[in-house]
């Protein structure tokens, strides 16, 4: 069973699935981010599972500042495009081979899905009871990943219905 | 200022004291509550006496079945009265914060020409009140009015009533910088200056670079901008009175329901009673931002949810959004979005 700690949450994985912090990965951070153009961005974990491929991006605004909700979903966009970009290039090009063998699997996947977790900022009025609304979101994230997930997910760890093989607590 | 409408038995409304502020004073609730019915008492009332030359009890008793014969249109003053409750009559009172100018009235099933006034004004010198209903009348101005006034036509007399007003000439004087300053965003969004022709009486938009635009050519929700426009100018809806609108956000997209929202709280704040009724989440969201912001921090606002329950149907007012239990709007906005999160959970 792998957990992986992102800032006040804990990404429990189920045993028969390999996940990682993709944004710390060494070929990341010292071969990509800045060696593929400039400025590569990441998402933060990715998972595999079977023959899904999974992209994770995690937006915690109990605690972080919020993003502008009309520039989240460009946001997610661009990280999803950059990662499977480094991924391309970490099969054949990373150092590391854990990273190497983990790109691999990732990209021999049949399937690619692509995850925002959302913790919601803790302001919040009568009317605005969630004040990042998921559904605008997702429909957002929908339009902007088609080419590469044509179903991406909005959930936060309240959100037990999505069948994803993590828990978060 | 209304401080309070007692009711009783009318129409589809609770019975209640409904309580205002000075301010702005939105009501939420789903079709056939009784939202714009309640605007349309508040207003026929405050109408009349805005209008009333004398304030003796014989001349109100028929202006008062008058004004709301012809504002809410009934076959006869009677069918107001509402129906579930055998022969008791309908009774309203106004609380108005100069105690002078409160009234109290009733009328039964029967009634056609008059009510019974139990208690009169006693002060003149009533603020102006303005109806704007849910589409625009800037394309009836100004032939409405005779047409109106000459011909039995069975539309609501309020559309007559704020017709009327919309023809009046732009004030002038040091008041002309207010109202400058209260037009800007409006014409910014409508793309040119509002102007009447003098000859005609009809209103029109002068487009920078382009010239007149008649205004039957302007988009409808445009044309809704148009009409406050001409309202403020007027001054009518300067710096007193009381403004009812009924759905201002109808016809408008967002972008334009932002720019009205801003119009809406920036009338409240020089001094106009507002009540508006609603049925756009995103016009709300609008106004508690709105409302939130250091410049009308200090601006009184209100909120009033008709509800439907098992007996009927029962009214929730606070001053804080917080207290309203029942927003339909609110919880079918969320189903949906529930509905839509879960269309492709589990593909």
């Amino acid at each position: 069973m792998i957990q992986i700690q992102e800032g006040q949450l804990t990404f429990v994985f189920s045993d028969s699935v390999m996940a990682c912090k993709y944004d710390d990965w060494s070929f990341y951070r010292n071969q990509f981010q800045n060696g593929c153009y400039r400025d590569n961005k990441a998402m933060d974990l990715l998972c595999h599972s079977g023959s899904v491929a999974w992209m994770i991006e995690i937006k915690d605004y109990r605690c972080h500042h919020r993003t502008k909700a009309v520039d989240l979903a460009d946001e997610i966009a661009i990280k999803v495009r950059d990662t499977l970009a480094g991924l391309a290039a970490a099969k054949t090009q990373a150092n590391d081979r854990d990273e190497k063998l983990f790109a691999k699997k990732m990209l021999g996947a049949t399937r690619l899905r692509v995850v925002c977790h959302i913790e919601q900022p803790a302001k919040s009025s009568r009317l605005r009871p969630q004040v990042i609304e998921p559904d605008k979101l997702k429909d957002r994230l929908r339009r902007e990943l088609k080419a590469i997930d044509p179903h991406p997910i909005v959930m936060d760890k309240k959100n037990t219905a999505v069948a994803v093989p993590w828990q978060v607590r | 200022m209304l401080k309070e409408a007692r009711i009783r038995n009318f129409a589809a409304l609770p019975n209640d004291h409904y309580r205002f502020c000075g301010g702005l004073n939105v009501i939420v609730g789903e079709n056939g509550l009784g939202k714009s019915q309640l605007l349309k008492v508040l207003y026929a009332v405050l109408k009349v006496h805005a209008d009333a030359k004398e304030f003796t009890k014989g001349s109100l008793e028929k202006a008062y079945a008058a004004k709301l014969t012809g504002v809410l249109r009934p076959d006869k003053l009677g069918r107001l009265v509402k129906r579930k409750q055998g022969n008791a009559p309908c009774e309203i009172a106004l609380t108005l914060a100069e105690g002078e100018k409160s009234c109290a009235f009733s009328f039964s099933p029967g009634s056609s020409v008059s009510v019974q006034v139990d208690a009169a004004p006693t002060a003149n010198k009533h603020r102006p009140a303005v109806f704007i209903p849910t589409r625009e009348l800037v394309t009836l101005c100004p032939w409405f009015v005779p047409l109106y006034d000459n011909y039995h036509l069975r539309f609501e007399e309020a559309w007559r009533d704020t017709v009327s007003l919309l023809g009046n000439p732009p004030v002038k004087g040091e008041k002309e910088q207010r109202v400058a300053k209260m037009l800007e965003p409006l014409e910014k969004a409508i793309g040119g200056r509002m102007e009447i022709d003098n000859a005609s009486g009809e209103i029109y938009v002068q487009i920078p670079g382009e010239g007149r635009m008649e205004m039957p050519l302007l988009a409808e929700g445009l044309r809704k901008l148009a009409m406050l426009g001409r309202l403020i100018s007027t001054g009518t809806l300067l710096d007193k009175g009381y403004l009812f609108w009924d759905e201002p956000e109808s016809n408008l997209n967002p972008k334009l329901i932002k720019t009205i929202a801003a119009s809406i709280v920036a009338v409240a704040d020089a001094g106009v009673q507002v009540f508006i009724a609603t049925h756009s989440l995103f016009l709300l969201r609008e106004l508690e931002m709105l409302l939130a912001t250091k410049t009308y921090a200090r601006l009184p606002h209100r909120w009033l949810a008709l509800a439907a329950q098992d007996n009927g149907v029962a009214v929730e007012q606070s001053d804080r959004m917080e207290d309203i239990q029942t927003l339909v709007l609110l919880d079918e906005e969320l189903a949906q979005s529930d509905r839509f999160m879960e269309l492709e959970e589990s593909p």
